[in-house]
Formats: C-alpha cells, sequence, structure tokens
C-alpha cells in the first residue's frame, strides 16, 4: 500500500534539542531518541549495581600487556598503538598510567556526540554504536581525559566497553593493577544501618514510649543531652545522675561522631524513607541554609528553658513527639503531632534538612564531635573519577565537596556536620573513602610509605 | 598462510648514514628458513654486508608476540679493533616497536657528517638533525626528545658514545643497556646520536596465544613468586645482597619490559648528599637499576655513593664496570665526579679498549649463566637456552630468571601445522648451538 | 605568491578535489548538518570542493573551512575518491602556517592548536551544564588533557 503523504508526520523544528540541525526532514530526534530517559522509582531506590574496571598505579610496571591484549581484540592484530587503553609512562619520575574510559555516570563523549552515537546501558557500559558512529572524534574532544582513541592505522576510534562484561586487560595484567570488581563487598553496611535504625525506630517508638528523652532501668539511666541542658537550665539545679545519664550519648559520639544522628535517631530514618519518596524541588531559603542556625536553635532552648522555666524545646522536639505519639494517647494527640510530617516535608529542599540546619540535639552533638577519635577521608588520588563522585552525591548531609574532588583535592570532611552513616565509604567502589583516627595523617592513595 | 609469514613483515631497512638515505628491501624466505632470526639472522646479515662494516638491528619471529618478554632486538656489530662480530641484547620495548614499524631487520652502515637520528616510523626512515642531543646528559636529552615530538622507543649512543669515548655504553631510555660490547662507540664514531622508533602497525598472531600466555603467567607467579625488580635480579643471578644500607631512604617501583611477565629493573628515587653545585645540599634524585655487572663493580670500589656514581656513569653514558678501575676509592665524591667527567675526554684511541672476558660474546652486559654458585651442568643448560631466546626474539635474562619456562614452551608460540613443531625444535637447537659456537667466550 | 599557489594546487591533487561530480553523498553523511543550525551549503564539502575548484586563494580566507570535524565520512562515502578531509586539512594547515588562526582553538597548556572554534564551541554548548572546573579541561588538547589525568592519579 502506498504512504498517504497527508498522514505524514509534520515535525516541528521546536523539537530538536538545542535548536541544532536544521533540515526539515526527519530528524535525529526521530530516529533515536535522546538517551536521558528519567529514572523510575525503583532504579532510584534500589539502584543495580554493575562492574568497575579498577587502576592501581602503585603496582603497573609498566608492562603494556593491557594495551597488547586490547589493541588485539579490537583490530585482531597485536598492536598496542590500536587499543582502547593507553599507558602513559615517565621513565623519569617512575610513574606508569592506563588511561582508558571511566564509564562515567554522567557522560559527557555521550552529551557532545553529533550523531548520538553513545549510549549508557543498564549494565553502565558506556558505548559507542558502531553503526551511528562517523568517526568525528568529538566524543574524544568533549572525554575531560580523551579517553577514546584515535587508531593511528585505520583512523577510527576506539573506545573501551569493558569487553562486555570481561575486561581482557584485568584478566591478563600480571601484576593485578587493572581489576574487575563489583564494587567492594562492603554493602553490609547499608543493610546494617536500615536494620538499626528500623530496631531503633521500633523500640523507641513503639515498645518502649518517650525512652529517647528520659529512659530508666533500675540503676541505669540515659537521657537527651540537650534535654539534660534544657532540665539544667529550666530548673536552674545540676542533677549528677542527670548529666551521667546524658555522657552515654556524649561517649557514643566521641567515639563514632554523630552516630546516632546516622543510626539511631528514630526521626532521621523517618527523615531518610521520606526523602526517598519526596523528590527535591525546592532549593532552600538562604536564611535556612545556614548550617549555623542549628547553634542558634540549641542556644534558643536553653535560655529558652531558663527563661521560662520548663524544657521549651523538648514539647516541641520532632524527635520527642515521635517517641511519645504512639501509646495510649498515641496517634490522636493532635496539633502536637503535625510538627513530625511539618518538618519532615523539609525534605522537599535538602536531605537531612532538619539535621542539617536546625536540630539542637544534633547541634550538641557536633560540638562533641569536634573532639571526636574518627575521621573520614577521602583520597582523591584513589577517586580519580570526573563524573563517579558518588560519594558527593549519596552524602545526606552534603559535606562532601564533588567539585574539588574532580580537580584531585581531597576534600575536608567535617566531622561536626558528618552524620557517620558511612553512605559515602559504602558507595565507593574504588576505595577511597575510609575511616581514620584523628591523629592519622595521609589519605587513601597518598600514604606515605 | 606461509609458517613465516605470520610474524615477519619481511622487511630489512638499509640505512645508509653517509647518504642519509632509507629504503625497505624483502626479506627472503630461505634465509628465515635456514636462520629463523634473532641473533643467527643478524650474522647472516652482517657477513652479506660485512665490507660495509655495518650494524645490524634484528628482531626475532617471536618478538612483539604474545610470548612472555618477546621484547628483544639484537644488535651484531663488528667492535672497534675486533675481528670477530658480537651481539648485544636490547630490551625495553625497542625490538616490538621495529616491528610495529613493519621492520623485521635493519642495516646501517656509512659515516654521517654532522650528528645525526634516525627516526623509524611505519614502513618509512628518516634522518634528522641531532645536534640538539650531542653531548647532552641523558635526561636532557631524554626531555628535549619528548618534547620535540612523540616516539615510543629510544636507543641512544649517549653523551660518552656521541663524543667517541671507548667506555660508553648505549642508553635505551633512562634504563642503560646491556651493552659492554661498545655499540654506543659504534654508533658514536659514525655520528648516529639514536635511533627513535614510532610503530603503529599490528602483528598477526595465533588463536591460543593468549591462552598460552595466561596460563605461563600462573605459572610462573606459582613457581617463581613475585618479582622485587632488581634486587631479585642480583639475587637470582649469584651476586650478594648490595645490603639495607644501600637502599634505605630511597622510593623504589619494579618497572617490567614488553609484556614481562618477571620484571628485573627498578626505578629508584634517593637523596643525593653528595650533590654539589656550589655548596653541599641534598638533592632528590631518581635512576633506574638495571645493570647488575656494573651495579656491583661500582658498589666494591666506592660503597658510600654508589647511587649518585651509578646515576653519574648512567647520565654520561658511561658503562659503570669499565669505569670503576679508573676511580679512586677514598677520594670524596666530587673528586670521582671530576674524574667522571675526564673520562669523557678520553680519546678512543687512548683509552684501555674494552676488555672481553668481562663482557659475554653474545649476551653483552647481561648476567652470565656461569654464575658463581651455579653448576656447570645448569650454566649450560641456561646458556643454551639464552642462545636459544637470542634467536627467536625473547628476552635471555628472563628464561634465567624463571627456569619453570623452557624453549619448547616458547616453539609452542611460533606458527605451522603438525609436523612444523620438530622442524622447530630441531632449527632452535641447531640455531642455538651454532650461536654458542661461533662466539665461544675466550 | 607563486610557491603559495603551487602548495594550493599541490593540496587539490593531492585530495582528488577535481574529481568531484557534485552528487552530494558527501553532504547526506556529513554530521555537521546535526552540529550547526546554521548548516549551509557553503560549509557543506560539496561547497567548500566546489568554491576551491572555482576561486583562488580566497578559500584560505573563508571562514566556512573551520566547520568540518575531519571526521572523514565524506571521503568514505564519495564515490570518485575525492578527501574531503585532506583538503579541509591542507587548506587549514596553509592559515595556520601564515598566520595565527582566531578561528582556532589553541591548548591552554602546550599553545598548539588543536581544534577548529565552531567544533570546539559546539562541543561547549552541548556541555554548558558541567561544571567550570571540567570545562576548563576542555580547553586543552587531548595529549595535556591525558598528561593532567596522569599527574593527578600517580
Amino acid at each position: 500500500m502506498e504512504p498517504d503523504p497527508a498522514k505524514a508526520k509534520t515535525i516541528s523544528p521546536e523539537r530538536r534539542t538545542g535548536g541544532e540541525g536544521g533540515t526539515p526532514f526527519l530528524s535525529l530526534e526521530d530516529l533515536r531518541p535522546s538517551p536521558r530517559a528519567r529514572k523510575r522509582l525503583m532504579d532510584r531506590l534500589m539502584p543495580r549495581r554493575h562492574g568497575y574496571l579498577l587502576f592501581d598505579p602503585s603496582r603497573c610496571t609498566g608492562c603494556g600487556t593491557c594495551e597488547m591484549v586490547c589493541g588485539k581484540r579490537n583490530v585482531s592484530l597485536v598492536a598496542p598503538a590500536s587499543a582502547s587503553l593507553k599507558v602513559l609512562r615517565n621513565e623519569e619520575s617512575g610513574k606508569n598510567f592506563a588511561l582508558y574510559c571511566q564509564h562515567c555516570r554522567k557522560p559527557l563523549c555521550l552529551e557532545a556526540c553529533p550523531t548520538r552515537a553513545i549510549a549508557r546501558g543498564e549494565d553502565g557500559i558506556v558505548r559507542i554504536e558502531k553503526l551511528f558512529c562517523v568517526e568525528c572524534g568529538i566524543c574524544t574532544m568533549a572525554c575531560p581525559e580523551a579517553a577514546p582513541l584515535r587508531d593511528p592505522r585505520t583512523k577510527g576510534i576506539h573506545k573501551c566497553d569493558l569487553c562486555e562484561g570481561d575486561p581482557l586487560c584485568a584478566r591478563h595484567c600480571p601484576e593485578e593493577a587493572l581489576t574487575y570488581t563489583r564494587g567492594k563487598a562492603f554493602r553490609w553496611i547499608k543493610g546494617l544501618r536500615w536494620t538499626v535504625q528500623a530496631a531503633s525506630f521500633l523500640l523507641l517508638v513503639f515498645i518502649l514510649i518517650g525512652t529517647f528523652c528520659f529512659f530508666k532501668a533500675g540503676v541505669v539511666s540515659l537521657s537527651c543531652p540537650t534535654g539534660t541542658l534544657q532540665n539544667i537550665a529550666s530548673t536552674k539545679t545540676i542533677v549528677l545522675t542527670g548529666i551521667f545519664s546524658a555522657l552515654a550519648l556524649i561517649l557514643l559520639t566521641v567515639l563514632a561522631g554523630r552516630l546516632f544522628c546516622g543510626w539511631i535517631c528514630p526521626f532521621g530514618f523517618l527523615l531518610d524513607l521520606a526523602g526517598k519518596v519526596i523528590p527535591r524541588k525546592i532549593a532552600p531559603p538562604r536564611w535556612m541554609a545556614n548550617r549555623l542556625n542549628k547553634y542558634g536553635v540549641l542556644a534558643g532552648a536553653v535560655g529558652g528553658s531558663f527563661a521560662l522555666g520548663y524544657q521549651a524545646f523538648c514539647t516541641v522536639c520532632p524527635i520527642g513527639t515521635l517517641c511519645r505519639s504512639y501509646g495510649v494517647q498515641g496517634f490522636f494527640r493532635g496539633a502536637e503531632l503535625a510538627v513530625v510530617p511539618a518538618l519532615a516535608a523539609l525534605e522537599v529542599t535538602e536531605r537531612r534538612s532538619w539535621c542539617r540546619y536546625f536540630c539542637p540535639v544534633g547541634a550538641l552533638l557536633a560540638l562533641v564531635a569536634s573532639l571526636g577519635l574518627i575521621k573520614i577521608v577521602i583520597g582523591a588520588k584513589k577517586c580519580k573519577k570526573f563524573s563517579c563522585i558518588q560519594c558527593a552525591e549519596v552524602c545526606p548531609v552534603g559535606i562532601i565537596d564533588g567539585n574539588i574532588l574532580r580537580e584531585g583535592v581531597s576534600p575536608k570532611i567535617p566531622m561536626t556536620e558528618c552524620i557517620s552513616c558511612f553512605r559515602c565509604i559504602d558507595r565507593c567502589p574504588y576505595g577511597a573513602a575510609k575511616i581514620r583516627f584523628r591523629w592519622q595523617r595521609g589519605v587513601p592513595g597518598e600514604e606515605k610509605p | 598462510m606461509s609458517p613465516y609469514k605470520c610474524y615477519y613483515s619481511h622487511n630489512v631497512g638499509l640505512a645508509d648514514l653517509t647518504e642519509k638515505t632509507f629504503r625497505i628491501l624483502p626479506l627472503s624466505r630461505e634465509s628465515v628458513r635456514e636462520h629463523l632470526g634473532g641473533a643467527t639472522l643478524n650474522t647472516h646479515l652482517f657477513r652479506q654486508y660485512e665490507e660495509k662494516d655495518p650494524l645490524i638491528l634484528g628482531t626475532g619471529p617471536l618478538t612483539g608476540s604474545f610470548a612472555p618478554a618477546s621484547c628483544l632486538l639484537v644488535a651484531t656489530f663488528k667492535p672497534a679493533g675486533d675481528s670477530k662480530p658480537v651481539h648485544v641484547p636490547l630490551t625495553l620495548r625497542t625490538g616490538p616497536e621495529m616491528k610495529f614499524c613493519r621492520l623485521d631487520f635493519l642495516v646501517l652502515y656509512g659515516r654521517s657528517s654532522s650528528p645525526a637520528l634516525l627516526k623509524i616510523r611505519s614502513g618509512d626512515g628518516n634522518f634528522a638533525d641531532g645536534a640538539a642531543v650531542h653531548g647532552k646528559n641523558l635526561t636532557e636529552a631524554h626531555r628535549f626528545l619528548i618534547q620535540a615530538g612523540e616516539y615510543r622507543s629510544s636507543l641512544l649512543a649517549g653523551r660518552a658514545g656521541g663524543l667517541g669515548v671507548a667506555r660508553a655504553a648505549a642508553q635505551v631510555g633512562l634504563s642503560g643497556s646491556w651493552d659492554k660490547a661498545g655499540l654506543a662507540l659504534w654508533m658514536g664514531q659514525r655520528n648516529l646520536e639514536g635511533i627513535l622508533f614510532q610503530g603503529t602497525d599490528g602483528l598477526f598472531f595465533g588463536e591460543d596465544h593468549e591462552t598460552l600466555s595466561l596460563e605461563l603467567g600462573k605459572r610462573i607467579r606459582l613457581k617463581e613468586g613475585k618479582s622485587e625488580g632488581f634486587r631479585t635480579l642480583l639475587k637470582k643471578t649469584g651476586w650478594d645482597d648490595p645490603g639495607r644500607e644501600v637502599f634505605r631512604g630511597t622510593g623504589q617501583k619494579v618497572m617490567a619490559c614488553y609484556h614481562c611477565l618477571f620484571p628485573c629493573m627498578t626505578w629508584l628515587s634517593f637523596s643525593n648528599r653528595h650533590f654539589v653545585s656550589g655548596r653541599e645540599k641534598t638533592q632528590r634524585e631518581v635512576l633506574w637499576l638495571t645493570d647488575p655487572a656494573g651495579f656491583m663493580a661500582l658498589k666494591e670500589k666506592r660503597p658510600a655513593d654508589i647511587l649518585p656514581l651509578f646515576r653519574a656513569c648512567r647520565e654520561f653514558g658511561l658503562d659503570p664496570r669499565s669505569v670503576a678501575p679508573a676511580l679512586d676509592e677514598g677520594n670524596p665524591y666530587s673528586d670521582t665526579l671530576v674524574r667522571l667527567e675526564n673520562l669523557l675526554l678520553e680519546n678512543h684511541r687512548e683509552s684501555p679498549p674494552v676488555q672481553e672476558e668481562v663482557s659475554h660474546p653474545f649476551l653483552s652486559g647481561m648476567p652470565s649463566p656461569a654464575f658463581p654458585g651455579m653448576e656447570e651442568k645448569r650454566a649450560a643448560l641456561a646458556e643454551k637456552k639464552m642462545a636459544a631466546a637470542m634467536v627467536l626474539g625473547i628476552c635471555p635474562l628472563f628464561l634465567l630468571l624463571a627456569p619453570s619456562v623452557d624453549v619448547s614452551d616458547y616453539l609452542k608460540f611460533l606458527p605451522g601445522e603438525k609436523g612444523a613443531a620438530d622442524f622447530y625444535r630441531e632449527k632452535v637447537e641447531n640455531l642455538s648451538e651454532r650461536l654458542i659456537r661461533e662466539n665461544l667466550a675466550s | 605568491m607563486n610557491q603559495e599557489n603551487d602548495r594550493l594546487a599541490q593540496v587539490k591533487r593531492y585530495s582528488r578535489a577535481s574529481f568531484c561530480v557534485e552528487c552530494g553523498r558527501c553532504v547526506a553523511v556529513c554530521p555537521m548538518a546535526d552540529m550547526y543550525a546554521d548548516f549551509s551549503i557553503e560549509m557543506s564539502p560539496r561547497g567548500v570542493i566546489q568554491k576551491v575548484l572555482r576561486g583562488g586563494r580566497a578559500i584560505l580566507e573563508d571562514k566556512n573551512i573551520w566547520y568540518c570535524t575531519e571526521c572523514n565520512a565524506g571521503t568514505e562515502i564519495c564515490p570518485q575518491g575525492v578527501s574531503c578531509r585532506d583538503l579541509i586539512r591542507g587548506l587549514r594547515e596553509m592559515v595556520l602556517e601564515e598566520h595565527s588562526e582566531d578561528r582556532v582553538s589553541y591548548c591552554r597548556c602546550c599553545g598548539k592548536p588543536f581544534l577548529a572554534l565552531p567544533v570546539e564551541n559546539f562541543v561547549l554548548r552541548r556541555l554548558e551544564e558541567e561544571p567550570p572546573n571540567v570545562r576548563a579541561l576542555l580547553e586543552c588538547c587531548p595529549a595535556c588533557r591525558r598528561l593532567t589525568y596522569f599527574r593527578r592519579n600517580t
């Protein structure tokens, strides 16, 4: 049957991306839709893990075997010059480096390719589709490390495709400088943390009512340090047992940073859950996005308690409210309970924005954490990715500076702000993020021998 | 496919230094069938052009292939004052790079009127002006060459070689070389400052080569363990450990040649306490440790400043072993440095000729298989293996350091139908015997 | 002057420009159509070839020779064996030898010219959402970028 010209689709020029490509015929958008598809909810909640090709420069001897096998795969000849991998050697500094495509999560080559030949698969591999590739070399010009290599003989472009899941270079490297891994097995931190958070929530909210604020079992008593401070301010007396009770949490913070905030706080658990469902839509206003605000709230809570004679903040504290919400007078406490969802709604600006900017409990723990024993370090040399920066993305309190990481500078992580959730350490596939004692110098990848 | 076509492009480059021309001639199948390659085919080519007093650079059939440590380039020439040609093995990446330039053998002869560099690219070669490199220390020359243009492998006569000093040693990259036979002097006398390779072609290979290479790698890791570079080399070739004192405070890194699974070189950074530039100050310097005989000879003479001295020899392009007898034991370092510089002024007619007994006739400066502590029978066997390696284009030192690898493992990499295996075995056997016979150590 | 005309003639000969029959296949595969909104016949391979054949040295002043990405798709499809890439390359080299050209992007690190400015602008425009330190890297030539990466990570 003959195609009916009247029924032919008319393509409006506005549909083209960026206004490029001036022909009125079928555009690239019709033939090959932009690969920048939106992630589905399940993919956001539980992203699938894929392998990483890791390179350890300290082990590389510069033998060039990787180049050899890669070239063999590309052109079926022993030809290191035609490999997708380039070995850079500096005989004076004694350093060797294997340069190859890092399969960035947001590939620049993908954005720049004029024929949209590059796509990132579900398996995490960024591939050049030979059918569409015209070998213009713009991908090389767009890549920050110029990883796609031009074959000097055939003039084609070769880019690493991880040998479809079983890289030859990693298999052949005699010193195991190149390894292919599924990231570290360390992901158990995630499972452990969610379990502890859930158990803590159950315990503090449903089973032991109101006990985050104060818990007594026989001789042992534990209490919220901020609440204790407010107690002292309001009653103007110091009860030693009260101080000792508060010390438990203080001690935990000295040992492990604001672990409470990341692992135990039931409101924090709620915020984490809310953050998974609520998308980030609004930028926080300038007056709000100041991390010193929480110290102000702390000061206000203590000052207010002093002035008013009762624990001012404890009445509206979301943590306390949440803990006391269940029970005989549980969910029907009325307006007081509204503070919990109201503050949880702050997640629409930034994750854990309550914890970053307002929580006085967090503020007090932050002051303690500045004397803490541990710190988290991120070694930029081991990280070495322009577009991985997963640590910066996954950090719920946003204290990892992704920009300086890209420059190759190891960021300083302020342990007063860190909530010790260890998501960065869990996520980093290259082993660049680690826990260290405060007195230890050097970062992963830059340790002095 | 013809059995010999696989790994050779069948090209012989002819470079005339006087006329500054370069052309390519075909390599006959008969020559390959008769002499296979490496040192033996080099000798054949040498005899062909003998009246021109040439330098033959030759690869072997397995150079550049998947065979482990297939980096060898053999230099065959007649040193000044000798009656027979000698062979010098050149490692790092020279051999494969020449093959990637679609050249199997290179014949150089003539004499250039001014310092010249020979640049070899895929299928072509041309001469460039070498004045910028002449008389420069190694690091400077290297830096200049890197800046001037991309090349993947270099063979330099060095400062001493360029000046015509008999104690000179040729330099491959920054790592020195095994030259103790006067290759640098040969090049310098003809005003050839260096040869640069930049290859982009590829070689054919057999289907099972990849698996064979992996298996050999596993076997070596199992039997020989991990290599610590230079110190392992010293240990395995009968030298005493130089002692921890020498390496205290140094940064070390193991470096390997092309596809080498048991590296024997170490890059070293050390603090030169003796550095003199008007006043005493400490400077962090680097060097490549690759020459056990030279290193130990120098160390015996002057154990206190072995590292800066070794580096100075490398920079000047001098062979440490022939320099050691000319040094005094007790002098301060600055005096010794002056002495070294004076050695550069020695004309080849005045200085003593390079002694033959310190350099192996076909392994040159490589550790001899007959080192103290090695039984005679095993030494003879090792020598045969190393001779076979010189024919096949494999680094002979690798076969010495990894005795679990045998020549029969390498024969598997050679192409051919059934029945060819026996032919190769016999051939390699005969040729290695011939090599030993023709070049009997005095 | 004569020398330069000879040079131009040499470039024409080497690229086989005179064999062009204006079939337009090179234009059909040219990626410039997808890169530039103002893609016109002036900058298309066919247009440049025809200008070279008709005009003299005027082509060297023309800004239209700087849009090409030198991908070689046109050469590969040409039934007459005309190499538009060699032609463009030859013309560009002639211009750059005479004077520094502001239609070319120079590497921040080593100073060598590495990309025609329209192509560079295309790349930067596509990547305008990237942070400034990444974009700064894109102004270096590929060799310098690799060396930067090398130095940063070892």
